[in-house]
């Protein structure tokens, strides 16, 4: 289990689970960023200064682990291991709790624990990846529907056929040193005036 | 004599009753009987009596030749010179003048010994009609004085024949009544024993000597002892353990000395099988049971419905007791985690300190102890929700075996199977069914040797194929007996390290499932025996 060193926040309302983590985490190799007492406190620690991974408790007064820890996700993305005395299949059911990545049922040891970091970690890479490939599939959808409405403007415009209005659009942008792609958004951008384009 | 006089109908202690006297005065009064009229045949008595003699053979003779009246005399000669003595003596006391209480005495005794004897009234009537020709011929025969004072006295002698034939009716007339009354008496009788015999309950008639007086059919169904064998003896040896004697006799006493019925008593009865039966009974005295008094207790066998409450009684502590832990589960789960954590934060204090370390090691195992017991305890008395789906029994048993590959690593062990063919499908909750065979299991790899082999049959009822059948037997060393029935208590283990409810669990999941499970009794080994209503159409 070779999970990399990370900057760990801490939230749980019981004084002697933030004294363990504060002890034990360190000795996992990893650091402990910040420790709060409520969601409200986990909030402020990582407004400004964002942690690379999140322990948090569930039941806390004033706010929930659950609420602060998804308020965080969605501002930006970290991985997030909830710490509850309900089974975690249980909670795992419940609506809006898509953002965390793992659940470690009280009590634990320390090796749960350390597993469950691990898992955490895991997961939320792979999150990732999924969500970068989502993000590059969206992008070239985007780009295709792009030069796809430039080559239509440019088949109609300068009566060309379909070969025509793609080669032009491709030397067009080897001229300006630009992607296809960006060439025919710009196209588009300035009222689709082929003369605009080098 | 006496006991003669109190059984025959009309005669009390004291002689005849009063009704019968009191009828034939009635009866004087109404054909105008007078004194004249004894004295007249009184007298008259002087002229008949010579012929007394041949009137008395005359009448033996017309009894002689009708069948159905000599068919009567059983006694041959003897009886007949017997009774034509009597009949004289009945002459003269005809013709005594004297017709007071004793004379009625006498005659309603011949009338009753004529209905005794079975003797037809019919032919009563006919005798006495022949013998009242034969007196009038005689009176007339003999007569000597003047003619006009004949009738007069041939009158007072019909009026005293008609009341003769009156008592002897009379005594007909009670025969009749009381054979009607008994006629009731036995049908009521009947009545009550076959209202007695059908009825459902236990019925017991009590002396107070502690004798069995009466032992109902359902009480020999319900004990299975026959009356013939209890009846007479101590029913409280019989029935009841010694330590209820003490009980059931002082509440007894109570109905005994008059006191308000027994209602709603409850005790435990001992059947001849040695099997006990709960019964709530009734209890009251009968001053007159066959001529002594006696207790009727009448019991009802509330067994199964002891049986029911029992069961909804450890139901309903089930459910608070899972109500409570479930209530409980946060706050004990976090009072786990603050020991657990506290614990590792000292062995991190204590490092390279072995001994106390050692001690921490201690709390540890004794910390998870608590921790799987209280665990156990949760699963155990949470209230069992199935997630039921449609699948094949032998998918869940083979996925449990798999689960314990790690098990079977250290010690292999062959699973054989025996699966009848055509689909075994039941309604059942993976996880929780796979939870009872993988118990099962484990209990059964424990038990086996080295290679040893478990084997699983499952199928069909045959005698009620809605039922599918499914056992597990090992060859390990077997289940001793007082194991046996204790199996599936919860808490009761006999292993050193067990919380004792895998067992009570499994048999509460199957139950869920509308299943039972059992020990079986078979000649090696342990045996499992698990019963799933199949789904219908599978």
């Amino acid at each position: 289990m070779s999970t990399p060193s990370l900057r760990i926040a801490v939230a749980d309302d019981e004084p002697d689970a933030r004294e363990y983590f504060e002890r034990m985490l360190p000795r996992m190799g990893h650091q402990v960023h910040a420790v709060a007492a409520n969601g409200h406190e986990l909030l402020e620690c990582c407004r400004l200064d964002r942690p690379d991974f999140i322990v948090t408790d569930w039941r806390m007064p004033e706010k929930d682990g659950i609420s602060a820890s998804r308020e965080l996700f969605f501002h930006s993305r970290l991985p997030i291991l909830l710490v509850s005395a309900q089974g975690w299949d249980e909670v795992a059911r419940l609506p809006g709790t898509d953002h965390l990545m793992a659940g470690l049922e009280k009590p634990f040891k320390r090796p749960d624990l350390e597993q469950a970091i691990h898992l955490a970690h895991e997961r939320f890479a792979h999150f990732r990846i999924v969500e970068q490939q989502t993000a590059d599939l969206e992008q070239a959808l985007s780009d295709r529907q792009s030069m796809e409405h430039a080559k239509q403007v440019l088949m109609r415009k300068l009566k060309l056929d379909e070969r025509g209005a793609f080669s032009w659009l491709h030397q067009s942008a080897e001229r300006a040193e630009r992607t296809v792609a960006d060439l025919a958004r710009e196209f588009i951008a300035n009222d689709l005036d082929p003369l605009s384009l080098p | 004599m006496k006991d003669r006089l109190r059984s025959t109908p009309g005669m009390t202690e004291e002689g005849i009753a009063p009704e019968v006297v009191d009828q034939y005065r009635r009866l004087q009064r109404y054909v105008g009987w007078t004194d004249s009229d004894a004295q007249r045949v009184k007298a008259a008595g002087d002229i008949v009596r010579p012929a007394f003699a041949a009137l008395i053979d005359d009448f033996y003779e017309a009894i002689r030749q009708e069948p159905i009246t000599a068919q009567l005399i059983t006694g041959g000669e003897q009886q007949i010179m017997r009774l034509k003595k009597t009949l004289i003596r009945w002459l003269d006391e005809l013709f005594s003048g004297v017709y007071d209480e004793g004379y009625v005495a006498r005659r309603w005794q011949v009338g009753r010994r004529h209905v005794e004897i079975g003797l037809r009234q019919v032919y009563a009537d006919a005798a006495m009609a022949r013998l009242r020709a034969g007196l009038q011929i005689a009176l007339e025969d003999g007569w000597n004085a003047d003619w006009q004072e004949l009738p007069p006295v041939a009158r007072s002698i019909d009026r005293l024949l008609d009341l003769e034939i009156a008592l002897i009716e009379d005594a007909y007339t009670w025969e009749r009544l009381s054979a009607q009354r008994s006629v009731v008496k036995e049908q009521s009788e009947a009545t009550f024993r076959n209202l007695v015999e059908a009825a459902r309950c236990i019925i017991l008639i009590l002396r107070h000597d502690h004798t069995l007086a009466y032992f109902s059919p359902f009480a020999e169904k319900v004990t299975g002892h026959a009356a013939g064998d209890v009846v007479g003896q101590d029913y409280l040896s019989l029935f009841f353990s010694q330590d209820d004697h003490a009980g059931i006799d002082q509440e007894l006493e109570r109905v005994w000395q008059g006191g308000p019925a027994s209602m709603g008593y409850e005790n435990t009865i001992h059947c001849r099988d040695g099997g006990q039966r709960t019964i709530l009974w009734n209890a009251q005295r009968l001053d007159d049971y066959e001529g002594a008094p006696a207790v009727l207790a009448v019991g009802h066998d509330i067994s199964d419905v002891k049986d029911a409450q029992n069961r909804l009684l450890q139901a309903e502590r089930l459910a608070a007791i899972g109500e409570t832990v479930t209530g409980l589960a946060h706050e004990s789960r976090n009072a786990f985690q603050r020991s657990q954590a506290c614990l590792e934060m000292l062995a991190l204090e204590l490092e390279g300190r072995t001994g106390e370390l050692e001690l921490v090691e201690r709390i540890q195992r004794a910390l998870d102890h608590l921790h799987q017991l209280y665990e156990a305890v949760r699963d155990y008395a949470a209230p069992i929700t199935l997630d039921g789906h449609p699948a094949e029994v032998a998918h869940i048993w083979r996925d449990a075996w798999s689960h314990l590959e790690g098990k079977r690593a250290e010690k292999p062990v062959t699973l054989q199977e025996t699966v009848s063919d055509g689909p075994l499908t039941c309604e059942l909750d993976w996880f929780k069914l796979g939870q009872v065979f993988r118990n099962i299991f484990e209990n059964a790899l424990d038990a086996c040797p080295t290679n040893g082999t478990i084997r699983v049959t499952a199928g069909r009822d045959p005698q009620n194929p809605e039922w599918i059948e499914i056992s597990v037997r090992d060859d390990g060393d077997g289940i001793p007996e007082e194991t046996r029935a204790r199996l599936f208590e919860p808490f009761y283990t006999t292993k050193t390290k067990g919380t004792g409810l895998g067992m009570a669990i499994a048999k509460r999941i199957v139950e869920a499932h509308g299943g039972t499970i059992a020990v079986g009794a078979p000649s090696v080994g342990a045996e499992f025996l698990i019963r799933l209503p199949a789904l219908s159409d599978a």
